[in-house]
């Protein structure tokens, strides 16, 4: 799948679960900062993002994602 | 009233209640939904027992620790080791490897039981501590023991569990059979007012075995209480492990209670409010851990149809306090009224203090820090501040080291004004602190929004006695400095 096409599922799922609108949105947020997600939030998206992409991100990778950046990055490393 | 582990084990759970559902879980593939019974569950406890006796020669005593995400295997694995005389240490496997070893090395477990899973620091635990490492299901081809005797005193160190430390290092705190079973009674009763709850606000409902979904970890004294609170009802705690599948697994396994941190409250509310309740398969008694939940919020989910409660303790109490039943507007958000099974002062400086059978036996190897929280007399005191309303309910209003305390001998707890300033919607952060013996806040807004800030503050003001009054404010257009953990730094 496409970066661009990974970013715009983060977007959609985000603004699900958060109602925050993509415009609002880069990938350099900081989901916890800018984008003043709680980790309840974050997990959810997580959780969407897995069911999403079909698949199940190892629990000490979590504490990596910090922006949409290192969200999209990872989902484009092991998406298949 | 069953008082002791041994009696829970083989007379309530084995021989009350053998056919009920005692754990419920989702499978690894994610659908099917595996139930427990009590009858299996003594099984395996008994499994645990036999295991123990070969893994540990002369268990008595000995220190055994959990180091696992919730599963079915960690309730047995407590409760074998407490029937094989040994103690539980619970332990946090998402803390970092300094903290852990810190924490292993103060406890010096014969065994660490451990669900293999690699939180960040997989590696130096084996590394340190691999003879000892073993898998949570190890159990499972032992055979069951038939021999226990009941060799525990009411007295003697039961469990081993580390404070959060939000002050310096960790601590751990001794408790015994006498303060679970304390606990467990003012719990008990909780679960009465629940079955009462039910039976006024949904009597169509006839289905009196209830269910709790536990997915606050088990290494928390909040969620482990569980394993001995719910089995006195013959009811199911249904065991979740991982915050990302809260939605899956309360949809497949439906919930009548749940304990909530404060971001799951706010996750339950958003809920209801968007339209989504379905999403909660039917859960309706979120219960806090009087965390100052937003008053409002509460107010709305009860009208909305939850029953809401808050539970006051500390682990140092085995998680035992005061519970608040309360669902009216003006006492929901209070910590509740204190019932005659402990005793309750509130002390001149206006801290909580707690004596009876809840109170723990003292802090591991820490005889001095014992002696700071637990005075001759016997009385706990919990660092919380505390005010009783005229209809004696309590409210908890800061931590007493954060205390303000005046020139003129008045104390002022900065989070009471901090709750007021919050409400402010301009004021996005704020800290009330001392500052050239005046009450300052400090206040994080849009730089045009500050004069709205600042005439709200005025106003707050004139609610408040004197001494009490917020006379210098700072702004600032940036975050406020928070510490590692993310709490707002107050100096």
């Amino acid at each position: 799948m496409e970066r661009s096409e990974i970013v715009s599922q983060i977007l959609a799922i985000l603004e699900d679960v958060a109602e925050i609108s993509p415009e609002d949105v880069t990938e350099d947020s900081v989901l916890m900062d800018d984008l003043d997600l709680s980790s309840m939030e974050i997990l959810t998206v997580v959780a969407d993002l897995e069911e999403t992409f079909g698949l199940r991100i190892p629990e000490k990778e979590l504490r990596n994602f910090v922006t949409i950046s290192d969200l999209a990055d990872y989902l484009a490393a092991h998406a298949g | 009233m069953i008082d002791n582990a041994f009696e829970l084990v083989t007379q309530t759970m084995e021989r009350q209640y053998p056919d009920h559902v005692a754990f419920r879980y989702v499978a690894a593939d994610g659908e099917t939904v595996v139930e427990k019974t009590y009858a299996q569950y003594v099984q395996d406890i008994r499994r645990v027992v036999t295991y123990l006796r070969g893994a540990i020669p002369d268990i008595k005593g000995k220190r055994v620790a959990l180091l696992s995400k919730n599963c079915y295997e960690y309730g047995a694995n407590a409760f074998g080791i407490i029937l094989a005389g040994g103690v539980v240490v619970t332990l946090n496997q998402k803390k970092t490897w300094p903290e852990l070893e810190y924490e292993i090395g103060l406890v010096e477990p014969s065994l660490i039981l451990n669900d293999g899973i690699d939180y960040g620091c997989r590696d130096q635990l084996v590394a340190a501590y691999g003879p000892i490492l073993r898998p949570m299901d190890s159990f499972q081809d032992s055979e069951p023991a038939m021999d226990i005797p009941n060799t525990r005193g009411h007295d003697d160190l039961m469990v081993l569990m580390f404070t959060s430390g939000t002050t310096g290092r960790s601590k751990a705190v001794m408790l015994s059979e006498r303060n679970f079973f304390t606990t467990v009674g003012e719990q008990v009763v909780f679960g009465d007012a629940m079955l009462d709850y039910k039976h006024t606000h949904m009597p169509e409902n006839k289905n009196d075995v209830l269910s709790n979904f536990c997915i606050l970890p088990l290494f928390h004294l909040g969620t482990f209480i569980c394993l001995f609170v719910w089995p006195c009802k013959g009811w199911a705690l249904n065991l979740s492990s991982d915050l990302r599948d809260f939605y899956r697994d309360v949809r497949l396994m439906h919930s009548d209670a749940m304990a909530v941190a404060p971001m799951l409250m706010e996750s339950i509310y958003k809920d209801v409010k968007r339209g989504r309740r379905e999403r909660l398969n039917g859960l309706w008694n979120p219960c806090g851990s009087s965390a100052m939940f937003d008053g409002k919020m509460l107010a709305e989910l009860a009208r909305e149809g939850m029953m809401i409660t808050q539970v006051y303790g500390m682990t140092e109490t085995c998680g035992d306090g005061i519970i608040n039943y309360a669902q009216d507007e003006k006492h929901i958000r209070s910590a509740g009224k204190p019932d005659d099974h402990c005793e309750y002062k509130i002390a001149e400086d206006g801290e909580l203090c707690i004596r009876g059978g809840c109170v723990m036996l003292g802090y591991y190897k820490d005889p001095a820090a014992t002696a700071e929280v637990v005075d001759a007399d016997g009385w706990l005191h919990t660092g919380d501040l505390a005010r009783a309303d005229e209809e004696g309910y309590y409210y908890i209003t800061g931590r007493k080291k954060n205390l303000i305390i005046l020139d003129s001998g008045e104390n002022v707890s900065p989070e009471e004004l901090e709750s007021l300033l919050a409400k402010c919607p301009a004021v996005k952060e704020c800290v009330v602190k001392e500052k050239g013996k005046k009450i300052c806040a400090v206040i994080y807004c849009e730089e045009a929004k500050q004069e709205e800030v600042r005439e709200y503050i005025t106003a707050t003001n004139r609610t408040l006695p004197l001494y009490q009054r917020m006379s210098a404010v700072e702004f600032s257009t940036e975050p406020l400095p928070r510490t590692g953990t993310g709490k707002l730094l107050r100096k």
